[in-house]
């Protein structure tokens, strides 16, 4: 299937930068962070647990931690086309539009994961 | 890359002049417009979930909104209903604590999102968004503890007749001498605003019907005699 959402795999370095701006927050019960034709109202980094991915009620990707997604959806307000679920139990770091800008100006571009590199070179 | 995401703009909201960013000046209420993130919301579908984490506060444009609370023996009560211009999540915006309730759209909706981190800079920065944040919770504080003594004070027929007369006043719309209730509420989630069981509701429905207070056309009320139901709710206006 073809996505339209740009995933990026972080390093241990990057989370860790991640989390000076946004700490892990837990979810306790099953929930649909972004439904099918919907705009991220944040982008995530999973820390802990899994989210999927669904379309026609199935799940065709499972996303494990140390995965960011929806920052560049979200700043471009780019709707995503199919259904993100986040599992009970999981943790992730949420980057809404206000902490994706405290990054970008605090950072270098090269010290940033590359999603967030991508958005620092559209500002830039 | 998909296509980009319909904006919607304050100046341009359906719900202008009714929430509480509306009074902002001009090019503040571009900065929100900038800042928030805009989606459709079908029926069924939820904007939050009850014990997950909050970041950010939610603006209805058109819609309602019911936010319901499962309490420990898992039995789901709707707590209220949120219709445009209202606001959503603003309570834990401020105390940090988990989402106490979840909010479902009982129909297709328009609502727009907003970082907890920008409405706090907005609350410091703008003293009408803080004022009407404040009278906000102050009108939520009201509407609980009238909803507590209504549990406490009143029967269900009583209760039945108060939210029916709350329901006119919220989406009342005139029609030839009697008023249409309109918004799609099942009687199953009425029950649960009132907190009895639906065919309990349904008989003192029929009640209120044979009374001549209401009229039921397939699923709508009407609110046929007003003042009746006031006397009949044993309320004071």
């Amino acid at each position: 299937m073809k996505k339209n959402l740009i995933i990026d795999k972080v390093t241990s370095y990057h989370i860790h930068t991640l989390q000076r701006f946004t700490e892990p927050r837990l979810y306790n019960t099953t929930e649909e962070l972004i439904y099918e034709g919907q705009t991220p109202h944040a982008g995530y980094l999973l820390v802990e647990g899994e989210i999927h991915f669904i379309k026609r009620k199935s799940v065709f990707q499972k996303i494990l931690p140390g995965t960011l997604f929806g920052v560049t959806e979200l700043m471009n307000h780019t709707p995503i086309k199919f259904t993100v679920r986040i599992l009970p139990g999981s943790k992730v770091c949420i980057l809404d539009k206000s902490t994706v800008k405290e990054i970008l100006e605090s950072f270098e571009q090269e010290n940033l994961p590359g999603a967030l590199r991508l958005l620092s070179a559209d500002v830039s | 890359m998909g296509s980009k995401g319909s904006r919607l703009e304050c100046e341009t909201c359906p719900s202008k002049g009714q929430g509480i960013f509306c009074e902002l000046e001009k090019a503040t209420l571009q900065d929100v417009s900038d800042q928030k993130v805009t989606n459709s919301y079908k029926k069924g579908q939820t904007l939050f979930v009850q014990g997950n984490p909050p970041y950010g506060m939610y603006c209805i444009s058109s819609g309602n909104i019911k936010v319901t609370q499962v309490g420990a023996d898992g039995k789901e009560s709707i707590v209220r209903v949120a219709s445009a211009g209202d606001v959503l999540g603003h309570r834990s915006i401020f105390t940090d604590q988990f989402y106490n309730a979840t909010a479902t759209a009982i129909e297709d909706c328009s609502v727009c999102f907003i970082d907890k981190k920008y409405i706090l800079k907005l609350v410091e920065q703008q003293p009408t968004v803080a004022c009407n944040l404040i009278a906000k919770l102050g009108r939520d504080l009201g509407a609980a503890e009238k909803r507590v003594s209504s549990f406490y004070q009143k029967n269900v027929r009583e209760r039945l007749a108060e939210l029916l007369l709350l329901l006119k006043q919220s989406h009342g719309v005139e029609q030839e001498g009697r008023t249409l209730i309109n918004i799609k509420l099942t009687r199953e989630e009425m029950a649960s605003i009132i907190g009895t069981a639906s065919e309990t509701l349904i008989r003192f429905m029929s009640e209120l019907k044979a009374e001549g207070f209401i009229e039921q056309e397939g699923k709508n009320i009407y609110i046929k005699d007003e003042e009746g139901l006031i006397e009949f709710a044993n309320i004071m206006y």
